[in-house]
């Protein structure tokens, strides 16, 4: 499990290798030691653990995200790796492959895997880019988004959620990723510009400072909805000249009764 | 005698006191369509209490001074329970369309709430059930108490902390008790309940009552780092909250392209749900000129210094819009005093002192009301977003009726403009498109009812990514109004979705859906196919009127039909679940109903006169009372212009009038078919005028000030009260003195009817309107009056309750 999430799969040359070579060998000392530790049946449980949890995982994206219409290989990738289950309490671990949103407290969720598929591939990443996160959360998001692209930078404004997100991305190996508590109305300024800006807070209305930081070309993705209950997406896109246009996406399949051709779906 | 009526007139007014207020809480604790079926579940009570004297009875009988004791000091003792409910159990409601658990949380708050109703029913059933022959003094008693309970609407007035009321109510619960005091060691156990109920608000926890879901804006807010509640009151509109965040920033409709910095803002919060922003302006130089940003800014383009009325102006921010565009004048309507005092008072200086007295014509009222009563013209009547987005999209105001929103609402603002003024209203977008798509089919009927034969030259509306603003002419607009529209639109990146000569490919250039695009649904509206448009939508778009003024109820079955055959759980967000839990509510209701009254009581062998004739009669009259009340409800909501006065008058009125009725019925020596011919001439002619002409009551009294509407709407109510008091007590008169089991069945039924009568009421007149819904009464009342010819009829059989009947008084 520790290595979900160690960045993009082909990082440009130069950049991180002998870190993760680092992080490799640690990784193989650390299980040499832990099998001599710890008591066989123990490890084997844990084994059994994983294998029970992954397949949970596979299912989870084949039925729920697969079978919806999520088709970036990537992005079913990057969701069959992360560990969904690390990042919910551990009241609610036993559902954390169901098709729901999850509480993570603080009045904060995890959104619907389908959900949280579906805002990734909309962003339409790649491992040369640099994503803002406004809400953290529990960390998930950032998790699924961080061996898809360069580097994550996530934001969230509930001191306890950000120093447990952090510590969670931390363990789980994910190291492109960096957590920083504070407003997200701002943004980032010393990491700006963004290639692609992902908000999974409510935002009571598109933060100009945030906006500026959207480089262009550039892709903004934007719940709507409750808590629990996200009904559109609205993709704001920034073009090279400039130019500002957003999209009310439907993450669901809308039977047309007026024959006005809403039954498609994706960006 | 007399103690007994005492006794019941507080425990029945401690009982209504105790209702209101779980009310108010669950609507702070978490959303007002779950204290619907909380408080649903707890009036179960009422039903379940005839049940429990059928079996229970002889067991009373054998101890009544105890049980006159004990029964409502239980009660009291019981109702602090609720406010503690919510820590034992903390239910989640938003995750009970995902994890259908947390109806266990929600069946223990249920039970909790339920203890109080039933031991306080059962104490009142049984002293009707005792006194079955005179019933009428007991009877007005019970209605004159709980009319005196409603008052507790009043009290809000006096700001006290929300703990008080339960406190109060359960002292009243304990103070019926101590009426049927007979001993020292019953006294001790009085005032021994006493000081449990007076200890509650020591209760250490207490601190952070009420308690608030955490997935309520409020509750999110003051998690944030920085965050603090600067202000906090309770009061007749509810739970009003000042937040202090830095990391608060609320300004919805502004446009992408917007220069201008926000100022520093505080988030205003009513019952735990985000009612806007106040942001700082500068007394001497109020003017924010992002405000000029918005789509609400557009009918500003087209006036020059227009005389603006400004509708729900609540934190002020389109008051100041309206001095910033020039305004000539300013007009303001708002119905909560507290948040304007808020203003005026400690922030003030904050707020640019936007309320400052001598600056605008202010009235403290709900909106309609404002627009029914004759008064000046406008050029400008400006309707901003009234809700937050979460609630358009949550469906939190579907079971809210909206009288501002509808057909005979917009005629009024038309009439209230001066030549060439304009209407403007601005809703959230949503996909697919609902309440813009509404909205311009209620404009467009207006129009035409008002005889302008081409309304789609007099109508423009624009977007932004989430919000749009639709203008309503009170003449065509000009090749000028239209050139100012489309440069609007350009500097501040909206779209235009219609405006007079319109080319289709100009809408959603900036702001595209996936799905069916706005303005082709704007457009179909203005084509012949209307009809067929409104009624193939998969949302109920049809504009409201009076008649059905739920303007944010847009759901349809169709759409949780698809939900089901598709299997897929992210249409969940799409469905209207307060909508749908007044359907569970009901189906809940009904079915706990039947098992915990209808079928105990018909395992109970025969009552005197035969059993369906008293599930006929007491049903009947139970369903029919509630459905009047509710109905009057809402007529006289538009009369005072305040649903919190309106509950209060209404309730007050119907109950305290019912009462002299029921006395008035105890006078009756006899009930001949004529003298019943002459009630139900009397019913009809009572409630005539409601059903007939439910717009001349608002229309006649508007004029008047609201001291004097208060009481002329109780006199109104008057008549049909009066008379609505008569068929309970001499339906259990008439049960005949061997009948005490019979009158305990008929309690229990009539609990019951009145349980299951409110969310039908409310699903009725969501389906088919508020006269359908009167007239549904009317026909119920008609029917009880030809049943109770045949009801208490002799040949009573053994039951359980028989061998006590022989020798009860």
């Amino acid at each position: 499990m520790a290595d979900q999430c160690s960045g993009p799969r082909s990082a440009p040359a130069g950049q991180g290798m002998p870190c993760r070579l680092g992080l490799a060998l640690g990784l193989v000392f650390l299980a040499v030691v832990l099998s001599c530790v710890a008591p066989a049946d123990a490890a084997q449980e844990r084994t059994g653990e994983d294998s029970v949890l992954a397949a949970r995982r596979k299912a989870m994206v084949d039925e729920q995200i697969r079978r919806r219409g999520i088709r970036d290989r990537r992005v079913l990738t990057a969701l069959e790796q992360a560990p969904r289950h690390a990042f919910v309490p551990s009241s609610q671990r036993a559902n954390a492959y169901d098709d729901t949103p999850l509480p993570i407290g603080y009045g904060q969720t995890i959104s619907q895997p389908y959900i949280v598929a579906y805002m990734t591939e909309t962003l339409q990443v790649d491992d040369t880019m640099k994503v803002l996160e406004i809400g953290t959360g529990s960390g998930y998001q950032a998790a699924v988004l961080s061996p898809l692209v360069r580097r994550v930078c996530t934001m969230e404004i509930i001191p306890e959620l950000a120093t447990a997100a952090a510590e969670r991305l931390r363990r789980l190996g994910c190291n492109n990723v960096a957590v920083r508590t504070g407003d997200g109305y701002h943004g980032w300024p010393e990491e700006a510009p963004f290639d692609a800006i992902i908000v999974t807070a409510a935002a009571g209305h598109i933060s100009p400072p945030l906006l500026a930081q959207l480089r262009a070309p550039g892709r903004m993705v934007i719940p709507v909805g409750g808590p629990f209950l996200v009904q559109n997406l609205v993709l704001v896109s920034r073009h090279r000249d400039g130019r500002i246009e957003t999209k009310n996406l439907l993450p669901v399949r809308f039977v047309p009764l007026t024959g006005a051709g809403e039954d498609k779906r994706g960006p | 005698m007399k103690r007994t009526r005492t006794g019941i007139f507080l425990l029945s007014a401690s009982l209504m006191a105790y209702q209101v207020f779980l009310v108010k809480l669950l609507a702070i604790q978490y959303w007002h369509h779950f204290a619907f079926l909380i408080v649903g579940i707890a009036l179960l009570g009422f039903g379940a209490s005839g049940t429990a004297l059928v079996y229970g009875r002889p067991w009373l009988e054998r101890r009544q001074h105890a049980a006159f004791l004990a029964l409502p000091l239980l009660c009291g003792g019981a109702m602090p329970l609720a406010v503690m409910a919510p820590i034992l159990a903390p239910f989640n409601p938003l995750l009970i369309l995902w994890r259908p658990l947390e109806l266990v949380r929600l069946l223990f708050l249920g039970g909790v709430f339920f203890l109080p109703f039933l031991l306080g029913a059962m104490c009142i059933g049984f002293a009707l059930t005792r006194e079955r022959e005179h019933p009428h003094g007991l009877y007005c008693a019970n209605l004159a108490g709980s009319g005196l309970g409603c008052l507790v609407f009043l009290v809000a007035w006096l700001h006290p902390p929300l703990w008080l009321l339960p406190v109060l109510t359960a002292a009243t619960a304990v103070a019926a008790g101590a009426v049927f005091v007979r001993t020292r060691r019953q006294a001790a156990a009085a005032i021994g309940t006493l000081l449990l109920v007076a200890a509650v608000p020591l209760l250490p926890f207490l601190r952070s009552f009420p308690f608030l879901s955490p997935y309520k804006d409020l509750s999110q807010a003051r998690a944030m780092a920085g965050a603090q509640t600067e202000w906090e009151q309770f009061g007749p509109h509810g739970l009003l909250t000042v937040l202090d965040s830095p990391a608060f920033h609320y300004v919805p409709d502004l446009g992408l392209l917007c220069p201008h910095p926000l100022p520093p803002q505080k988030g205003l919060f009513l019952d735990g749900n985000l009612a806007g922003a106040l942001s700082r302006a500068d007394p001497a130089a109020p003017d924010l000129p992002l405000l000029a940003c918005r789509t609400a800014s557009l009918a500003y383009q087209l006036l020059s210094r227009p005389h603006v009325l400004v509708i729900g102006s609540g934190t002020g921010t389109d008051i100041l819009a309206a001095r910033l565009h020039g305004a000539a004048s300013v007009t303001a309507v708002e119905m909560n005093a507290d948040l304007v005092r808020l203003l005026q008072g400690p922030y003030g200086d904050f707020c640019g002192h936007v309320y400052r007295p001598g600056t605008l014509a202010l009235h403290l009222e709900e909106a309609r009301g404002y627009l029914e009563r004759p008064g000046p013209a406008f050029d400008l009547i400006h309707i901003g977003l009234l809700e937050p987005m979460a609630a358009t999209t949550g469906g939190l105001y579907s079971l809210n009726e909206n009288y501002l929103f509808t057909v005979e609402s917009f005629r009024r603002c038309l009439r209230r403009l001066r030549p060439s003024g304009l209407v403007s209203v601005s809703r959230w977008v949503t996909n697919p498109p609902r309440d813009a798509v509404k909205l311009f089919a209620m404009a467009a009927a207006a129009l035409e009812a008002k005889g302008c034969a081409d309304p789609g030259g007099r109508l423009a509306l624009i977007q932004s990514w989430q919000t749009a603003t639709l203008l309503i002419g009170e003449r065509p607009f000009t090749q000028g109004h239209v050139d100012r529209i489309r440069s609007f639109c350009t500097t501040h990146a909206f779209d235009p979705v219609w405006h007079p000569g319109m080319d289709p490919d100009e809408a959603h250039r900036l702001h595209r859906t996936e799905g069916p695009p706005l303005a082709d649904a704007v457009r179909c509206i203005l084509s012949p196919r209307r009809a067929a448009f409104l009624d193939a939508y998969p949302f109920a778009v049809h504009p409201s009127t009076d008649d059905r003024p739920f303007f944010s109820h847009v759901f349809r079955w169709q759409l949780f039909t698809q939900a089901r055959t598709q299997g897929d759980r992210a249409w969940i967000p799409f469905l209207d679940w307060a909508y749908l839990l007044v359907w569970a509510s009901l189906v809940f209701v009904f079915a706990a109903g039947a098992f915990l009254i209808l079928a105990p009581l018909a395992r109970t062998g025969a009552v005197s006169g035969g059993k369906k004739p008293i599930l006929g009669y007491f049903g009947a009259i139970g369903l029919a009372y509630l459905f009047l009340e509710m109905a009057l409800l809402q007529q006289m909501i538009r009369v005072l212009g305040d649903p919190v006065f309106a509950a209060g008058v209404v309730l007050g009125a119907i109950l305290l009038f019912s009462g002299l009725g029921s006395l008035a019925a105890g006078r009756l020596q006899r009930v001949t078919p004529g003298r019943i011919a002459c009630w139900c001439l009397a019913l009809g002619m009572a409630l005539a005028p409601f059903l007939a002409a439910p717009q001349k009551l608002p229309t006649l009294l508007a004029s008047l000030p609201l001291g004097a509407r208060m009481p002329l709407c109780g006199l109104f109510l008057a008549p049909l009260a009066f008379v609505l008091g008569m068929p309970f007590p001499l339906g259990l008169r008439r049960l005949g003195p061997a009948g005490a089991h019979a009158a305990a069945w008929a309690w229990g039924i009539n609990g019951f009817a009145s349980v299951f009568a409110a969310p039908a009421a409310v699903l009725l007149a969501m389906a088919r309107g508020f006269s359908f819904v009167m007239a549904a009464a009317l026909v119920l009342y008609l029917a009880a009056a030809l049943i109770y010819l045949r009801l208490g009829r002799p040949q009573e059989t053994p039951g359980p309750g028989r061998a006590q009947d022989a020798h009860s008084p």
